[in-house]
């Protein structure tokens, strides 16, 4: 690649990431005393941060999925067993959690 | 010396972060090397681009010749979430002066948990200095896996899990200054629906996008109850 098209490239894409920072600040910026913006701004970044602990330990995913589906599937014995034996091994669930949830809504 | 005092508690407030940023920005600096990106190419979309998993995609459609409609529709989709750090901070960045067009641009996950972790009203000056130190970890990291490249030989997993650990922190001293369960009851709603209903790309932005929209429900139910 090129030197300019290197350049072009970085360009965009500091300028699309730049973009998505900026436009709250200028789309709302007369809306900043809005009870609303205050409201978020008092409650979102909390929500914002326990999210990123959960996107962090994500590879506990198959884990959580296994809770989640013998939950759905409405079987406490067994969802209280995995609980038990969940912190000892991995869970190994057998469907994933939209199919356990979904024929409860077909 | 007083005026290095500010200083120097800047850099201890980002010292989680520059334990994950330097091997994180390692790995972008040997990423990017290996795909052909020049040295001062890699230094240079650290210092205009700073985003981490922004850059890495960024690498990643340079190595497989990605056109830039694509490169923007990509960047803009993974760094959807920061339009919401924007909106929780719209009042906290007032009057910020000079130092505004910075702190937005410096706006990464990391510098968002040690902004909105700070007590009481948001000191422009200090904040301008953490959004700066962090640059510099990412600079530092990206600068030594440019120049160290693939024959770094140690085995480093796991040092990464310095952020984890530092939004764990955070996330505490959060809710022991809050005191309201409301928002991390819908966080770990929403956290755990996206883990197990939405791919991982799409993870983030659904989660912040649906915990959003069950603050805007809280917010007008009781507004209507205060009628």
């Amino acid at each position: 690649m090129s030197v300019t098209a290197l350049l072009v490239f970085i360009g965009v894409c500091a300028l699309t990431t730049f973009a998505t920072r900026l436009l709250p600040f200028v789309a709302l910026a007369r809306q900043a005393d809005h009870p609303l913006i205050l409201h978020l701004g008092r409650y979102l970044p909390p929500a914002v941060m326990l999210i990123l602990v959960i996107y962090a330990l994500r590879d506990f995913r198959p884990l959580i999925e296994g809770h989640l589906n013998a939950a759905a599937n409405g079987w406490p014995p067994c969802w209280w067993s995995s609980c038990i034996y969940g912190g000892a091994m991995p869970c190994s669930p057998s469907l994933s959690a939209p199919q356990a949830i979904w024929p409860w809504f077909s | 010396m007083p005026r290095l005092r500010p200083w120097k508690s800047a850099f201890t407030t980002t010292l989680p972060v520059m334990f994950g940023y330097l091997p994180l920005g390692a790995a972008y600096g040997i990423l990017a090397i290996e795909v052909g990106v020049p040295v001062w190419g890699v230094l240079l979309m650290s210092l205009v681009i700073y985003a981490g998993a922004g850059q890495f995609l960024a690498v990643a459609l340079l190595g497989a010749g990605a056109g830039l409609l694509e490169l923007a529709v990509a960047t803009l989709m993974l760094n959807s979430r920061h339009l919401f750090y924007g909106l929780s901070l719209l009042k906290s960045f007032s009057g910020a002066g000079w130092r505004k067009p910075y702190l937005i641009f410096a706006l990464t996950d990391e510098t968002y948990s040690l902004l909105t972790s700070q007590a009481g009203a948001l000191d422009h000056a200090q904040a301008f200095r953490i959004s700066l130190l962090n640059q510099l970890w990412w600079l530092l990291g990206s600068a030594l896996g440019a120049a160290i490249g693939a024959g770094l030989d140690f085995d480093s997993r796991g040092i990464e899990f310095a952020l984890t650990a530092l939004f764990i922190v955070l996330t505490l001293e959060q809710a022991r200054r809050l005191r309201r369960g409301l928002p991390f009851v819908i966080a770990l709603f929403c956290g755990l629906a996206a883990l197990a209903l939405l791919p991982d790309r799409h993870l983030m932005l659904g989660a912040i996008g649906a915990a959003t929209l069950l603050l805007l429900g809280h917010y007008r139910y009781h507004r209507e109850v205060d009628a």
